[in-house]
């Protein structure tokens, strides 16, 4: 195990600087950059603009300022922001992703929550009414993307407000009409703000989960030695969660690791729609604002744990599989 | 100009519509922003939205939206030496800091010594400077200073009025100790509200990130700051500014009540507003179509062009850029793009400053007929394909560029080209990211600014003051960084020499009648001869929970005098009424 975890890390650093580079590459290969914007802006003077340039070091040419990135990063720096009056992108970047893992770890819990027992229900009575009826849903809900439910989700709230008066949170984080909230109480008014939007966001994984998950259930249970052990008779009970589904979960497992980067891309769309303060906004922000560090660092931690993220789905495969040995 | 009033200041009565009698203290305003604020420091603040001009208390000057004149604000007493360089002030004795420490010259000395130095990278830095000279001032006593211009021209007071003092006591103690870094480090968004020390009529109170800033009423203020009554402004207690980095969820929290003032940027927003103030779901005023926003758009043809000397004559000839402008359709382009929310555009003055519209500026508006006969006389005859040609057999025809983020700059493009077509013009049109036009228009090296790679192309702009509003430097000037027809150094005709120098004395005309005549020559040349094809502005509109009270009275409701943060209004004048 240890020398394959080393033989992982040693693989991780070509891929990550590489990375890098490309990401530099590709922001770069835009056309214009940060200051450009305001070019079209009559009480900018040039000198002011050339003091920028200087100040952001935006007059170096592209290979020294990448490695000044690139050294900085590695001593733990992720440079400044250029919109956000040169603030540290981590200062930027830490509160805005303990907000989107709000709304993953949430939209997860409620994934699993419900895709296992639907998997499982639909797995053992495979094309029933129901099982049926699951298919079609987890069809909707693959098929049409989560930013636009977001915005149907808005507007129904919206006129269920005008009309009937029930004031659940439309967007944000919290509410704005608590003045000083207990912190128990604030805690529940996050919970609330963050509900529709998980809840849209665990459609998604539902849906996919619920099928992928079903899928490998009735393979598993179609096999030789689950007929044993039936025939055998071996309580239905333990067939099903000692064996077939301990079985059918690998591949779920091995995706566990991809949602270590998940925590630091956000939540997507659905945190723009529903001005839910997430990494995504911020993201899509410093694209247009051609903001270097904060894509370059941010792109980087995603590089990271994207590698890490995938070291730890070996090991849990290593765990749950028995086949599997790196040695 | 010289003024003596009595101390404190005294909020004018017309300024509002509400009466002082009728007037409730309290209460919270409600306020959205579409990011968060980046800073509590006001010399690293960039832009806005700005936290540091939210707390604020202006400057020695403020501008009365009634009469358009500089009066005196923080200063009680100003006078103006006979060269018109030197501004000498006296403070009101009132003036107090939020942690009551009194407001002196030193606090402006020492803001003026921070601003000017470049290490800071403040965003004023550039208006302590005019070229390489430097603005000097001077601390006459613990509460008089005088501030010296190297030149003598009319922006100076609009500059004195941009001028903001922060705490000697705060920034320069940093300043003298450690340097620009000093005060650098002070105040990011990690400090302690209560550790800030503002002049203006709200101080922070607590931010939340991602969440929201609300700010509340710093009691100093309002002890040199009245109303016309005698009370102390502001009367609304707090403020509270929600982040919501959508539009359309900004639009659905207005919707859902959550906020009391929104402005709606296109027909879509104001028409949602409408029909839920219409079906009665909605408690709101509505001020749609209240006038021109501070910004145009125009189109301009590349006279820069040597490695396509044909196209480069044409674009340098005026009567093929009268004959362009006599196939601008405004009309339609206004009522079929802005839903006829906009003002046609003549001139580099803002239809927003129709008081500074020359006369007869529209001199080649729409008239097809007039334009195909000019290109006539110009040598142009239609081809078997009924595409114009000169009489070397090269066709008219060209690329229109404009940035695609733009879909209102896109279909003025398509417009264009729609009517240019029925008289035998070919333009194709292209639309580019933001970034690209922009260095396509501007290129970096001189040889570049000689041969640009664009035929013609529509960009905006935006802002700038209403002292002269006819425009700035470096928009008037051959090879300035804003001019769009010509980056090149030289001026290629005399009329753009002449606009240059016509500008350069307006900014030296204090009489604003002869500053006003030397704009109708600047603009009466670039009517003639079109560098820029102004095009169009777009219409502001407002809407506002009937609960906040105290707008704009009708004669300065416009959107001159609105306020990006708090609409048609002077905050500070406005109050909520809590039924």
């Amino acid at each position: 195990m240890i020398p394959f975890l080393i033989r992982r890390f040693l693989q991780m650093v070509p891929t990550f600087v590489l990375a890098c580079v490309l990401v530099y590459v590709l922001i770069q290969a835009a056309p214009g950059d940060f200051l450009s914007q305001f070019r079209e802006n009559p009480t900018i003077t040039p000198e002011a603009l050339e003091n920028l340039k200087r100040k952001f070091g935006l007059d170096k040419g592209y290979i020294e300022q990448f490695w000044l990135w690139f050294t900085n990063f590695l001593r733990g720096d992720l440079g400044i922001s250029f919109s956000h009056s040169s603030r540290p992108v981590w200062e930027l970047v830490a509160p805005r992703m303990w907000n989107s893992m709000i709304l993953v770890v949430f939209s997860l819990l409620l994934s699993y929550a419900i895709a296992i027992p639907v998997a499982i229900y639909s797995a053992t009575r495979p094309y029933s009414p129901l099982d049926r009826l699951f298919s079609v849903l987890s069809y909707f809900g693959l098929g049409i993307p989560s930013f636009f439910f977001s915005l149907l989700a808005i507007y129904a709230l919206l006129s269920i407000q005008q009309n009937w008066g029930w004031d659940m949170p439309i967007s944000g984080k919290s509410s704005s009409k608590l003045t000083d909230p207990t912190p128990l109480r604030y805690i529940w008014d996050v919970f609330l703000h963050s509900l529709v939007p998980s809840v849209i966001l665990a459609l998604r994984s539902i849906s996919s989960e619920s099928r992928v998950l079903r899928a490998q259930l009735m393979e598993v249970l179609g096999q030789d030695y689950m007929r044993t052990a039936r025939a055998k008779g071996l309580e239905y009970q333990k067939i099903m969660y000692k064996h077939a589904f301990r079985n059918a979960i690998l591949p779920i497992v091995a995706g566990l690791g991809g949602l270590l980067p998940a925590f630091l891309s956000g939540a997507g769309f659905v945190e723009v729609v529903f001005a839910w303060p997430g990494l995504t906004p911020l993201l899509l922000e410093s694209v247009q604002t051609q903001d270097l560090y904060v894509l370059m660092s941010t792109t980087a931690l995603t590089t990271i744990l994207y590698i890490i993220g995938n070291m730890l789905s070996d090991i849990l495969l290593a765990a749950v599989d028995p086949r599997i040995r790196y040695s | 100009m010289s003024t003596s009033l009595a101390a404190p200041y005294v909020h004018p009565a017309d300024e509002t519509v509400s009466k002082p009698s009728e007037v409730k203290m309290g209460g919270t305003l409600r306020l959205i922003q579409l990011k968060d604020f980046d800073t509590y420091n006001p010399f690293t603040s960039q832009g806005r939205p700005s936290l540091p001009e939210l707390q604020d208390a202006g400057g020695l000057i403020r501008t009365n939206p009634n009469t358009g004149d500089y009066e005196p604000y923080m200063s009680d007493k100003m006078t103006i030496s006979k060269d018109g360089r030197t501004f000498t002030f006296t403070l009101r004795p009132e003036l107090k800091w939020s942690d009551g420490q009194a407001i002196t010259a030193d606090d402006f000395i020492s803001t003026f010594q921070i601003y000017a130095d470049e290490k800071v990278g403040s965003n004023l830095y550039s208006y302590m400077y005019e070229g390489d000279k430097k603005v000097t001032w001077k601390k006459l006593g613990n509460l008089s200073l005088s501030i010296t211009f190297p030149a003598r021209t009319v922006q100076n007071l609009e500059t004195i009025s941009y001028l903001s003092p922060y705490p000697d006591h705060v920034f320069g103690a940093a300043y003298r100790s450690k340097g620009a870094d000093g005060v650098k480090a002070l105040w990011d968004l990690k400090t302690d509200p209560k550790d800030l020390v503002i002049s203006g009529p709200w101080k922070v109170e607590r931010y939340a990130l991602g969440e929201r800033v609300v700010l509340t009423k710093n009691k100093f203020y309002g002890e040199w700051n009245k109303d016309s009554a005698g009370r102390a402004v502001p009367y609304i207690t707090n403020l509270q500014y929600n982040i919501v980095p959508d539009q359309n969820a900004a639009l659905a929290q207005y919707l859902a009540g959550n906020l009391d003032i929104y402005a709606p940027s296109n027909r879509d927003q104001l028409s949602q507003i409408a029909d839920a103030k219409k079906g009665g779901k909605l408690n709101v005023e509505v001020a749609a179509n209240v006038g021109p926003l501070a910004s145009v758009d125009m189109l301009y043809f590349n006279m820069n062009k040597s490695s396509d000397p044909v196209k480069q004559t044409w674009f340098r000839d005026k009567r093929f850029r009268q004959a362009m402008s006599m196939l601008v359709n405004k009309e339609a382009m206004i009522d079929q793009i802005l839903g006829g929310f906009g003002f046609a555009a003549w001139t580099s003055v803002y239809p927003l400053y129709k008081d500074w519209v020359a006369p007869n500026v529209d001199k080649y508006k729409y008239n097809p007929t007039a334009a195909a006969k000019l290109l006539a006389d110009m040598g142009f005859k239609k081809g078997k394909d009924g595409v114009l040609q000169d009489s070397k057999g090269r066709k008219l025809s060209f690329t229109l560029i404009t940035n695609s983020e733009n879909n209102r700059r896109q279909q003025i493009a398509r417009l264009f080209a729609d009517e240019a077509k029925k008289v035998g013009v070919d333009i194709k049109t292209n639309f580019i990211p933001f970034n690209q036009l922009l260095d396509t228009i501007g290129p970096e090296s001189d040889a570049a600014k000689l041969d640009r790679k664009f035929d013609a192309a529509i960009s905006g702009i935006g802002g700038g003051g209403f002292i002269n509003p006819v425009g700035v430097a470096s928009m008037l000037q051959c090879g300035g960084d804003l001019n769009n027809y010509n980056s090149s150094k030289k001026c290629i005709a005399p009329w753009e020499t002449q606009m240059y120098n016509l500008y350069l004395q307006s900014r030296k005309e204090f009489d604003i009648n002869k500053r006003k005549a030397i704009a109708n020559r600047i603009q009466a040349l670039q009517a003639e001869n079109l560098g820029n094809i102004y095009l169009l502005s777009q219409s502001g509109h407002f809407s506002w929970d009937s609960r906040l009270k105290g707008e704009y009275p009708k004669k300065i409701f416009t959107t001159l005098w609105a306020d990006s943060y708090f609409g048609p209004r002077n905050a500070l004048l406005s109050w909520i009424d809590e039924k």
